[in-house]
């Protein structure tokens, strides 16, 4: 049966290339080219193009070749060895932290006191320097006592830190979508991201025999950091590295009769108000001053995992694929370009031109001119 | 109200525009807001459609307004506008070409033949012409170089490819040549002509789709990863769905050889061993000329 499968896949390769077209005058430009790659088509031109790419060799080449460019990139990123003792150390530190506050919690029976002091040294350093990070930390911290304190003191009954109410006009946040940093965000991998071939080594009975996740000499990223196999992982080892304790935003609770239902992610801005809620195929909603929630389109179908709001008129979101939006009014969002093509599952923004984005991978990206360039760090 | 012209986009549209204008800080590369407005034009322009307004707004939010302005300002010819793209682009360029063609040298070579073209040193009628003018925003400007390269890296090769003398390509058999060794098998050609017949209706009843997807797997030798990237899937499931393809194919084959041509067992293997050694080799897919479009 092997040597059939064999046979098989060898009858199949010939047959698909004499199938293949040697490129006519119907092949894309670069433009298309380049629009299909970063999934700005419709879905009516992508099918389009993908019935010509079917046939055609010389697409097929040459998308092989932007491929393979992606991948040189993505494996540069993840074989950058300056992060990743950095993302150990953070992620130590997070672990041993909520170790220490759960383990003197249980022992101790004070448990407010405790929490709070163990959530106070779990910050980690802070991505951003300057005097408007400084700000933003001690109020992070605050709202993220106060919530971890009021989770405590619920598991053992008694009585939490009383938040501020929420001001007039805002809406009541569904449970599963709080937010607990006001300029920053965090966001749960979703298990379908893409994580290295690790994904597949993790199921290899679903693999036919001929299938391999890695070929010859091409630029196949290094293994995985530890801190970064499981997509759990992702946002405890972002938490080590932003300064005060977040709280992912998108996970999925059960609710009803245990169905897992897809989360929406909420940004605030610095007074706790829930501006917009961020969701799969690049939905995004904008609370409006009557209280309701109103789509604004975004011009992307990624998934948004994350948003970071400084004012109620500046927003920056981030989500799969290095998908980075940014209004500066509110309303209108405009895509800046990207240092990564990897999920990025983190934003942290000053201003409209500063702010920095992580990504699945754990490397962070900085920008104090808008997102025209970026620096690692 | 159909746009006629990049005035009458920054007529009905003059706040869409001017918001980009200052997003995109194009003014930082003296670019006005006019040149600015003749870029996102032609942008739609190439969108081929004629969208509702509504639609024109939502496409011009999805652009790459900053990439756009640093690319119109090049193709200006304003001086800090290319060094900062030379700045910016030198090494991604490098990086790219080298990825392609998997040596150094070539790559420097590969990338440092299209600074030309993108600086625009050819001038037509008083005009530089630039490559940058096709970029229109709908991708970032770095994966646009990449699809520049790949293009030009794919049709030099295939070039060379073509002046290849046949005696050079291994296996190939010109039509009507006797075969090195006589035929012990009179039904050989029946097998391979059924063979060939069941596969090729087999992988027309495949969707686009997944026939791009096998292409990219046993063609182009892409990685699970790779082939993911470019179609927007993850690793499981491009596995898996190479895997429904692949059974779907060989259960067509095997149906059409057992029931519709009534085979044998062992006459399909027959089949599948003369297959696997022989295939019918059609030059003239080989040697047509790709245009460019």
């Amino acid at each position: 049966m092997q040597r059939r499968d064999q046979q098989f896949d060898s009858i199949l390769k010939r047959g698909l290339d004499a199938r293949r077209e040697s490129g006519a005058s119907l092949c894309p430009d670069e433009a298309v080219l380049a629009a299909y790659c970063d999934r700005s088509l419709s879905a009516l031109q992508t099918a389009h193009w993908e019935e010509h790419f079917a046939e055609c060799a010389r697409c097929q080449a040459m998308l092989a070749a932007m491929a393979r460019v992606r991948s040189a990139q993505d494996g540069a990123v993840a074989r950058a060895p300056s992060r990743r003792w950095e993302l150990y150390a953070a992620l130590a530190a997070a672990v041993i932290g909520i170790s220490v506050a759960v383990g003197l919690m249980r022992r101790n029976g004070s448990s407010l006191e405790h929490a709070q002091y163990a959530a106070q040294n779990m910050a980690g350093p802070s991505p951003l320097r300057g005097e408007a990070q400084s700000k933003a930390p001690e109020a992070n911290s605050q709202i993220a006592l106060n919530e971890l304190s009021n989770r405590k003191a619920a598991e053992i009954g008694q009585p939490g830190v009383a938040q501020a109410p929420p001001p007039p006009g805002a809406r009541e946040v569904a449970p599963r979508a709080k937010e607990f940093a006001k300029q920053s965000s965090l966001a749960c991998c979703q298990p379908e991201s893409r994580l290295g071939s690790d994904v597949s080594r993790a199921t290899p009975q679903r693999q036919p025999p001929s299938y391999r996740e890695s070929r010859g000499s091409a630029a196949v990223p290094a293994a995985p950091l530890p801190g970064v196999e499981a997509p759990e992982s992702a946002p405890m080892a972002a938490a080590g590295a932003e300064a005060g304790a977040r709280i992912a935003a998108s996970e999925a609770p059960m609710v009803g009769f245990g169905v897992a239902q897809p989360a929406m992610v909420s940004v605030r801005t610095a007074d706790n108000i829930e501006r917009w809620r961020l969701g799969a195929g690049g939905s995004i909603q904008h609370l409006e001053p009557d209280g309701s929630w109103r789509r604004q389109g975004s011009g992307v179908t990624a998934a948004l995992r994350a948003g970071a709001a400084p004012s109620p008129t500046t927003c920056w979101i981030v989500g799969t694929d290095g998908t980075i939006l940014r209004t500066i009014d509110g309303e209108h969002w405009q895509k800046i370009t990207s240092p990564t093509q990897s999920d990025l599952v983190a934003v942290f923004a000053v201003d409209a031109s500063t702010a920095s984005v992580t990504a699945a991978d754990g490397q962070r990206y900085s920008t104090s001119d808008g997102g025209l360039t970026w620096h690692r760090g | 109200m159909p746009l006629e012209s990049p005035a009458d986009l920054l007529a009905q549209h003059r706040a869409a525009v001017a918001r980009l204008y200052e997003s995109s800080q194009a003014a930082r590369w003296e670019v006005s807001l006019s040149q600015f407005a003749d870029a996102l034009y032609q942008s739609l322009q190439r969108r081929q459609s004629d969208p509702a307004d509504g639609a024109i707004e939502d496409f011009l939010n999805s652009l790459h307004v900053a990439d756009l302005a640093l690319a119109t300002a090049c193709r200006l010819g304003i001086k800090l506008a290319w060094d900062d793209f030379v700045a910016r682009y030198r090494a991604v360029l490098y990086d790219a070409a080298r990825a392609i063609v998997r040596d150094d040298a070539r790559g420097r070579e590969l990338a440092d033949s299209l600074y030309a073209d993108l600086y625009g040193l050819e001038i037509r009628a008083g005009r530089r012409r630039s490559l940058l003018q096709y970029f229109d925003g709908r991708s970032s400007l770095a994966t646009w170089l990449h699809a520049v390269l790949a293009r030009r890296f794919v049709d030099s090769y295939r070039q060379e490819r073509r002046l290849t003398s046949i005696d050079d390509c291994p296996g190939a058999a010109l039509p009507g040549a006797d075969s090195p060794a006589e035929p012990p098998d009179p039904h050989r050609d029946r097998y391979l002509g059924l063979m060939r017949e069941a596969l090729e209706n087999a992988l027309r009843a495949l969707a686009p789709k997944d026939r791009l997807r096998l292409s990219y797997y046993y063609l182009e030798n892409l990685t699970l990863k790779q082939i993911g990237g470019l179609m927007g899937e993850h690793e499981s499931s491009v596995s898996r769905r190479l895997d429904r393809s692949r059974k779907s194919l060989r259960r067509q084959v095997e149906r059409a050889l057992r029931r519709e041509q009534r085979l044998t067992d062992e006459q399909i293997r027959l089949c599948y061993d003369y297959a696997t050694q022989e295939w019918p080799f059609d030059l003239t897919q080989a040697l047509s000329v790709p245009e460019r479009s």
